[in-house]
């Protein structure tokens, strides 16, 4: 080999010379024309680089609008002048530039020099992150910076199409709000090609819905000089417009209903039986989504988020409380359709039911008699349910209540929570204790650790009224382009059939009807005296207590009142759940509030 | 000659000197033209330097083991195993599930948190697939058992490297096989009679899709069209003039960072022009030149053919990405995605280039003075 190989070298070398060659050759080149870069012509591409260079900047479009089911505007948005800060192009080694800077933005900001300078400051932490320093300046403001624009040129004001609620917060757990994307959001991409100064949906509708409602950016090319200011516009694509959304909301229903429930804490939701359409939608106490648009000052976010009765939360979708006695239904429903239990048989109410050790209480102290299934729920007798609750199971019992839609999301599209049916592998997964035929017991009755929202009874009770369909709440009718076109519209989603028979659930719902209508039921007082209306109300202990007169009792003990119906009985329009916290009898205060919504839709309708 | 023999003494200092200065100076440059990017994209400006860091200290790892512990005859005789691993990690881009698609383009592989790029570690198949190929001299001057099964092998990974698409890979092993048949001492004719395809494909691609000629000229004129296709190249040589001779000091381009797309692995060339100026350019180009002349000597000095071929073959793939490299940021060949042995960004890349360098220190190590 080695001999071979001296003779292929000395063959190669003219080779290798070459290849030698045509590198040097290369490096000069290059060499040859980083000196005309850097050196030679440097000044004239330096003068271009340094005095005039070309900045992209983004166009944001007006966000879609959403709109009631009627057209009526529920968030817009209104174009507002907003003061913008670069920091990266703050002088930062310059302090008494900065000061300046503060000076001149204090009575702006309202805050004091030392503030702003504090402010400033910060922000060169994140020098590419620019900032809001304030929205919706007014037109001295706007005047005063523009005129000194050449001394400040970190500061640039924009006219921004900001996120605005024209009806406040009539609706706002359904909308949601926008807000400035936050860094998290930012650093995990949660929105592609998202830049900092951008307002996002952080909840509700405005969240679900943020990619038909955000339109398209567009770019402006700017010439800019040194100091930052523009010279000209070189070329500009405009940005396209999010879509619009109608909402299945009918806001002079919304209104009322909201008005029904002022100072109190609660939730209203009201669904069209045939389509599972929500008509209203109502979580009090409210906020208005207008003030996360401008920006929250510590101290009122700090108000919202400790306020003892969580004016965010969305009692509808994301409230779990216990059904009490609204529950019942399920239970009865479960009896009925598994013959545990048919529409002739008796059972003994003495007001009493001993079981091991316990004795359970009815509600009523010297017990219902004998009574039916009609009976039962139409007085809603406790101890007639802890019997069938026995005859049942639990297995049933949750097995029942789950294909009614209990313990799993409906599938709203808004943040919401699952519920819970207990089950003994539940317990013992979560508590590490055996189930005890008490807990069945209570169960049957809808205490215990049964918790569901008041859109998942809703949906229950679509389904009661329509003859067994269990419809997906729907909040969205229709998108729409900027210029009104239909993009799409969204049908009604089937989930499942109701697990029950035409007769049996004819049964329940004659018992629903009697719960208003017959004298001795539990809604009788609450009746309309011109609609006929079926329902059920709800009495739920929020802790159990020892016996004590009712008006004694702290309000945040005092249990949550229920009702849920429909009407009229006869091809139902409408179906309202109506939930009072710490409210007391369902009979006494949530049964008249589902009548007074429920008359002004119908009457409405007319 | 035994597998297990180690090759511990026989160093090439200069070489390795030259290769820690670059890797140095590569680390520092994707710092200081990444870290705006990184705390933008990422909320932590090391984000691009640890991860470079990363692979440069897997990177020396690999390449003293392949220095101590690989002869280089191994890749001779585990050419076509190396050649099939190498068009499978091709393929794997493709694979839903394993493949990763940044900016339209199919290049990388996930494993694990990290992402490979096959491409980079199918260039040294390649070359050492060239190499044995060339090697057996008595063959290469006949078409159909010299040229043209280099032809069908490199039609392989053309294709596959087109459908990612990879054009910048593409036309560096073109110019690699051709280099190395003519090194090789393959009939002029053939090489003639292989180009003509090669080039009558290019005016195809060219006539079939009019903006590819365009963008391919631009960089003549980029005044004529400073927002379209002249922008990234107008701002490439502002860059350059920016820097003048002692430049704007390190991460001090952050103005022109936002113009030049990629500032840390296409582009790293300007940046390095713009904070460094010319002195600090010039120096680093210089060190280039040293590499690939110790690569050439290295060449030299090998005790076998396959040796000199797979040093050559080698030193021709460093020089031709840091000429076109350099070439691109300074405005004189058209924009290609081609980054800088070394300095820019990119994992897979290092990895590979440290391979080379193990490679050529391995056939310096086994190798006659």
């Amino acid at each position: 080999m080695p001999l071979n190989q001296e003779l292929i070298l000395e063959s190669w070398k003219r080779h290798l010379k070459l290849l030698r060659f045509i590198i040097v050759i290369a490096f000069l080149i290059i060499v040859f024309r980083l000196l005309l870069l850097q050196l030679i012509n440097g000044k004239k591409y330096a003068y271009l680089a340094e005095n005039n260079h070309i900045e992209v900047e983004s166009i944001t479009p007006p966000r879609g609008i959403i709109y009631d089911r009627n057209g009526v505007t529920l968030a817009t948005n209104q174009p507002c002048f907003c003061l913008l800060l670069y920091p990266q192009k703050l002088p930062r080694h310059q302090p008494k530039v900065l000061k300046q800077y503060a000076k001149f933005l204090a009575p702006i900001l309202k805050k004091t020099p030392e503030e702003v300078e504090g402010l400033l400051k910060d922000s060169l932490k994140y020098p590419l992150r620019p900032i809001y320093l304030k929205k919706k300046l007014s037109w001295t403001e706007v005047t005063a910076i523009e005129t000194r624009s050449y001394f400040y040129s970190a500061l640039r004001i924009t006219v921004t199409p900001l996120r605005f609620y024209p009806l406040h917060s009539l609706g706002a757990h359904l909308l949601g709000y926008v807000g400035l994307i936050t860094a998290e959001q930012l650093k995990e991409n949660v929105f592609p090609g998202a830049e900092p100064t951008d307002f996002v949906g952080q909840i509700g509708i405005e969240k679900a819905w943020q990619r038909e409602l955000a339109g398209y950016k567009g770019k402006r090319y700017l010439e800019v000089d040194a100091l930052g200011r523009v010279l000209r516009v070189i070329k500009e694509i405009p940005p396209v417009p999010g879509n619009n959304i109608y909402l299945s909301i009918d806001i002079h229903l919304q209104k009322f209903a909201e008005r029904l429930l002022r100072h109190k804490k609660g939730a209203i939701v009201a669904l069209n039986p045939h389509n599972g359409e929500v008509l209203a939608l109502v979580s009090s106490p409210n906020f208005d989504p207008n003030l996360f648009v401008q920006g929250l000052d510590p101290k009122t976010w700090q108000k919202l988020v400790k306020n003892p009765y969580h004016p965010l939360e969305n009692r509808v979708t994301a409230g779990l409380y216990p059904p009490g006695s609204i529950f019942k239904v399920v239970t009865a429903l479960a009896g009925l359709q598994t013959k545990v239990i048919t529409p002739r048989d008796l059972i003994y109410c003495n007001g009493t039911f001993p079981l091991g050790n316990h004795i359970f209480r009815c509600w009523k102290k010297g017990g219902h008699g004998w009574v039916d299934i009609k009976k039962a729920l139409i007085q809603s007798c406790d101890v007639f349910f802890y019997q069938l609750g026995i005859d049942l199971g639990i297995e049933k019992i949750a097995s029942y209540a789950s294909q009614c839609g209990f313990g799993h999301p409906t599938g709203i599209g808004i943040k919401e929570a699952d519920g819970l049916i207990p089950t003994p592998d539940w317990k013992w997964q979560t508590r590490r204790k055996r189930w005890h035929k008490g807990d069945t017991v209570n169960v049957a009755i809808g205490q215990g650790a049964v918790l569901v929202t008041p859109l998942q009874i809703a949906q229950f009770f679509v389904a009661l009224a329509n003859g067994g369909n269990i419809y997906r709440p729907q909040v969205v009718l229709k998108i729409t382009s900027p210029t009104g076109k239909v993009i799409r519209e969204i049908k009604p989603t089937l989930k499942a059939k109701l697990p029950i028979s035409k007769r049996n659930l004819k049964i329940i719902n004659q018992a629903l009807a009697g719960v208003m209508n017959n004298p001795l039921g539990t809604g009788y007082k609450a009746r309309s005296d011109h609609i006929l209306i079926a329902g059920k109300t709800g009495t739920a202990q929020v802790i159990s207590l020892p016996k004590k007169k009712s008006n004694k009792v702290s309000p945040f003990y005092q249990d949550h009142a229920w009702f849920a119906g429909f009407a009229p009985v006869k091809n139902p329009q409408i179906v309202v759940v109506v939930l009072i916290e710490h409210g007391g009898h369902g009979g006494a205060t949530a049964a008249p509030l589902a009548r007074d919504l429920i008359e002004a839709y119908l009457d409405g309708q007319k | 000659m035994h597998s297990k023999q180690t090759f511990p003494h026989k160093w090439d200092w200069e070489l390795f000197i030259l290769v820690f200065i670059l890797t140095g100076i590569g680390l520092m440059m994707v710092f200081s033209s990444s870290f705006v990017l990184a705390q933008k994209q990422y909320g932590d400006p090391y984000f691009f330097l640890k991860r470079q860091g990363f692979y440069a200290f897997i990177g020396i790892i690999l390449m003293l083991g392949m220095i101590r512990y690989i002869p280089y005859q191994l890749y001779q005789r585990l050419t076509y195993p190396l050649l099939c691993l190498a068009i499978i990690g091709l393929i794997l881009v493709f694979v839903p599930g394993i493949g990763r698609k940044i900016n339209n383009a199919t290049r990388w592989i996930r494993v694990g948190h990290f992402s490979l790029q096959p491409s980079e570690f199918a260039k040294i198949a390649f070359i050492s697939y060239l190499a044995a190929a060339v090697s057996r001299e008595e063959k290469i001057k006949q078409f159909s058992v010299g040229i043209l099964p280099t032809l069908i092998i490199y039609s392989i990974f053309a294709g596959l490297l087109l459908a990612e698409p990879d054009m910048g890979t593409v036309l560096l092993l073109a110019s690699l096989t051709f280099c190395m048949l003519f090194l090789g001492g393959a009939k002029i004719k053939h090489l003639f009679i292989i180009t003509c395809p090669g080039i009558a494909g290019l005016f195809y691609l060219l006539i079939k899709a009019p903006y590819r000629l365009k963008r391919l000229l631009a960089f003549l004129h980029p005044e004529n069209d400073p927002l379209g296709v002249g922008y990234v190249i107008l701002h490439s040589k502002l860059a350059f003039a920016s820097g003048g001779f002692w430049g704007q000091g390190l991460g001090a381009s952050q103005q022109k960072l936002f113009y030049l797309p990629e500032p840390f692995t296409d582009y790293i060339f300007s940046i390095l022009g713009e904070e460094l100026g010319f002195w600090g350019v010039a120096f680093i180009t210089f060190l280039f030149a040293l590499l690939i002349w110790r690569g050439i000597n290295i060449a030299r000095g090998a005790r076998d053919l396959f040796g000199f071929y797979l040093a050559l073959g080698i030193t021709l793939w460093l020089s031709m990405q840091t000429i076109i490299h350099m070439g691109v940021c300074l405005g004189l060949l058209p924009p290609k995605g081609i980054t800088l042995p070394f300095i820019s960004y990119g994992g897979s890349a290092l990895l590979a280039n440290f391979m080379a360098i193990g490679i050529l220190e391995n056939i310096h190590a086994q190798g006659q003075r």
